[in-house]
């Protein structure tokens, strides 16, 4: 088989590609600016996740609470019970890298709380050998009271009355 | 840490490390030294398929398997393509690095490739602040950073990936 001029100066070219070099550097320029940009941007995206899961955990315990306290002819520990069922039943995938702990509710003198944790981890915590607190932890502690039927028809009335004089005002 | 896991990366640290040297001395890697990271990125990814179907206990399906790569790969290219993209923008950081990491990115995923690419610039600032201090360099001058990525990539086996 014959190999033509062109080919073997083909085959030179790609042997020579491969010889050729890319550059590895970083100018200081952008090696004294790339690290502190990088962290503020890191900084800035964890402080977004903690802040939106710290809100999306106070909600969910919010209207679980509400939720729980709606429910009519119960027992207190009944409630209790309800109060967590409707709290681990909301969809969790929600959360961007946040640790949940196991929420605590309870219930004393008409006034049921519900009181959740959670923690996230923020980024090269192998590096914190001090303390060992490598994360960032909320707390979101809500009560309600149990509202009577009685209280409730009282109110309506008498928003209702406060409305109705406004009108005729 | 796992041994068949370990082997890929002692494979991947010895190949940067070959690369440093062309680096320090011109700045510049040649490009069959880029590919011979195809040898690592290949053992990472037989020792994973190897892993998992002997410490998971699982039948590892093709789709599965597929999948999970894609995923674990697609994220760990982006920190290496940014980086790419970077250095075409703005001219101040060289090509090679992008690939480095790149590589890096599809062994060791997103976190690793982003925390590689952190402590690999923060280990470089030091020396580019002292060397301008002590009016050794210019801002335009560049300095090998293959080395510092490969010190970088260090922190992350010992002490971040734990």
């Amino acid at each position: 088989m014959d190999i033509s001029t062109e080919q073997i100066k083909d085959g030179g070219s790609s042997i020579r590609k491969l010889r050729e070099t890319a550059g590895g550097y970083f100018t200081v320029e952008a090696a004294l600016l790339f690290p502190f940009v990088l962290g503020v941007i890191l900084l800035v995206i964890y402080l977004w996740f903690y802040s939106y899961d710290r809100c999306l955990m106070e909600q969910d315990c919010a209207i679980a609470l509400v939720e729980a306290l709606g429910e009519r002819g119960v027992s207190p520990e009944e409630r209790v019970g309800i109060l967590l069922e409707k709290y681990e039943s909301i969809y969790k995938d929600e959360y961007v890298g946040w640790i949940p702990q196991a929420a605590e509710a309870s219930y004393s003198k008409g006034v049921l709380s519900i009181k959740q944790s959670g923690k996230l981890r923020f980024p090269f915590r192998g590096l914190i050998f001090w303390n060992g607190k490598d994360v960032w932890t909320a707390e979101a502690n809500y009560k309600g009271s149990v509202i009577k039927k009685m209280f409730g028809i009282r109110t309506y009335r008498k928003i209702n009355g406060l409305i109705q004089g406004d009108r005729n005002d | 840490m796992d041994i068949k896991l370990l082997i890929p990366k002692a494979l991947m640290v010895l190949t940067v490390a070959a690369m440093s040297v062309p680096d320090i001395r011109r700045k510049k890697v040649p490009v069959y030294m880029l590919f011979l990271m195809l040898i690592p990125v290949t053992a990472s990814i037989i020792s994973d398929l190897v892993v998992i179907s002997i410490r998971g206990g699982e039948q590892v399906t093709t789709e599965g398997f597929i999948g999970r790569l894609l995923a674990v790969m697609g994220l760990g290219l982006i920190p290496g393509t940014a980086l790419i993209l970077l250095g075409r923008v703005t001219g101040k950081i060289g090509l090679a690095d992008g690939i480095v990491l790149s590589g890096i990115g599809v062994m060791e995923g997103f976190m690793g490739a982003l925390s590689v690419i952190c402590f690999g610039s923060l280990l470089l600032s030091i020396p580019a602040a002292v060397l301008l201090a002590a009016k050794k360099v210019k801002k335009q001058t560049g300095l090998p950073f293959i080395p510092f990525l490969g010190a970088g990539y260090l922190i992350w086996i010992f002490l971040l990936s734990r």
